[in-house]
């Protein structure tokens, strides 16, 4: 088979034909390597260059443990769930705590829209202006949770196979994380139903 | 041209020549993990078997000579040793479980109470073959530090104002009266009435007994029945009294 015909393969298919032939791995991770570098930025907030050592020590990892891929799981969260552990991993060695940033092109203030009742041009503006903030003041353990439904839009299954936590956890966590984004946006002024 | 992140790691994987683990590697850490866990289920149900054991053998019919309340009763004679030691292998078992390929996706609250449920019924299972019976022997046996933790679960029988007192036979004087030494280290001169006498009972030095009766003086216990079960396995009967229920009634 040419490694050009790997583009039409699920994930899935493609982890068994780079278990014989290892070419086609390189179209996987050219695949996700966009998807993980915003990832891995998004809940490190390191340099550009810390980032691709860590993606490179995932793609690495994700190699080697191939075998070990459970075909109970969707590929992009067992994928996403290495680079989780190894960024956890990274800033254990170096004793400090991964920080988590949020992009600022709005997505997260539209997927974030279609949870919470928020309507008009007047609060959409302010929300935009200080959805940052509003987001920084949840707790960390929260934060993780909103980063994976509301920018890397994954759902709650894929949520908890990607932190290895029940699923009802999950839901639990993103309830409390809308209660404390609640509570910190009316710190700001301003009121969510 | 700047190569790309994957390209690069594609070379580096080439020219290292990482390969990917051989599956049997990973299937075999899963069988060790299910192993081990399986193992501590084992124990765990062995140590219910003992608790069953022990809380069936507590002569509940004697809880008003032994303690205030049933409650004061249950918490004195209850056995803690077991009862912990049951709760430490299911922590292990949870523990492995969590870490098997699928365990992160129940909740522990769940897990804990059916891994309690699978200790139970294996744990009776045992217990009515005799495995509790056995193993609580076997400890009393060989380990000293057990016979001390349960020591002060007898200290509820050492009640001989209430009527009911617990120790060890230390001589004979005739066929109705012997000396004690209770569990506290007080020394009782035992009076058996006319119908402990009548039963023509066997008492030996060495052989640990449950008395009813009534305290008659300082350090004389006139006893009514005698009882050999005490919860403490075949290292407390003493020596001479082996299959003690030969020696005395229930």
């Amino acid at each position: 088979m040419d490694i050009k015909d790997c583009h039409e393969k699920t994930d899935e298919e493609l982890v068994g034909l780079i278990l014989e032939d290892q070419e086609f791995f390189l179209c996987l991770m050219k695949r996700y390597e966009g998807k993980l570098k915003a990832y891995i930025n998004r809940i490190s907030n390191v340099s550009r260059e810390e980032v691709e050592d860590l993606l490179q020590e995932v793609f690495i990892k994700v190699y080697k443990n191939l075998n070990d891929f459970d075909l109970d799981l969707k590929f992009s969260s067992w994928i996403y769930r290495i680079a989780h552990n190894q960024v956890i991993s990274n800033f254990r060695k170096i004793k400090t705590h991964p920080q988590l940033i949020w992009d600022n092109d709005g997505v997260i203030l539209k997927n974030i829209k279609d949870d919470f009742d928020i309507r008009g041009e007047i609060d959409n503006n302010f929300l935009a202006e200080n959805i940052n903030t509003i987001l920084n003041g949840v707790s960390d353990k929260y934060k993780e949770v909103l980063i994976l439904k509301y920018l890397e839009n994954k759902d709650y299954k894929e949520i908890s196979d990607i932190l290895k936590k029940p699923v009802s956890t999950v839901g639990t966590m993103i309830n409390r994380a809308k209660k404390e984004f609640r509570k910190e946006a009316e710190k700001k002024g301003f009121k969510i139903n | 041209m700047e190569k790309q992140l994957s390209q690069i790691v594609f070379e580096k994987i080439k020219n290292e020549q990482v390969k990917p683990t051989p599956r049997w590697g990973f299937l075999f850490k899963n069988y060790v993990i299910w192993g081990i866990s399986f193992f501590f289920m084992i124990i765990g149900s062995l140590s219910f078997s003992v608790v069953i054991h022990m809380i069936k053998n507590s002569d509940w019919d004697l809880y008003k000579q032994a303690s205030n309340s049933i409650l004061a009763f249950i918490f004195a004679t209850l056995p803690y040793f077991w009862i912990l030691l049951l709760f430490v292998f299911i922590a292990f078992v949870l523990y492995n479980i969590k870490h098997t390929r699928h365990g992160y996706r129940y909740r522990a609250s769940f897990l804990v109470v059916g891994l309690i449920a699978v200790s139970m019924f294996f744990g009776s299972i045992l217990f009515a073959s005799g495995v509790g019976k056995v193993i609580d022997e076997a400890f009393s046996s060989n380990f000293e530090a057990y016979n001390h933790i349960m020591k002060q679960q007898r200290m509820v029988w050492v009640n001989p104002e209430n009527g009911v007192l617990a120790g060890i036979v230390l001589s004979i004087k005739d066929n109705d009266n012997f000396v004690l030494e209770d569990f506290k280290g007080m020394k009782w001169e035992i009076v058996c009435d006319k119908e402990v006498v009548r039963r023509g009972l066997s008492i030996k030095e060495g052989m640990p007994a449950k008395i009813i009766g009534l305290k008659t003086d300082d350090s004389v216990f006139m006893a009514r029945e005698i009882r050999s079960r005490m919860n403490m396995g075949a290292g407390m009967n003493g020596q001479g009294c082996r299959g003690v229920n030969a020696c005395i009634n229930k």
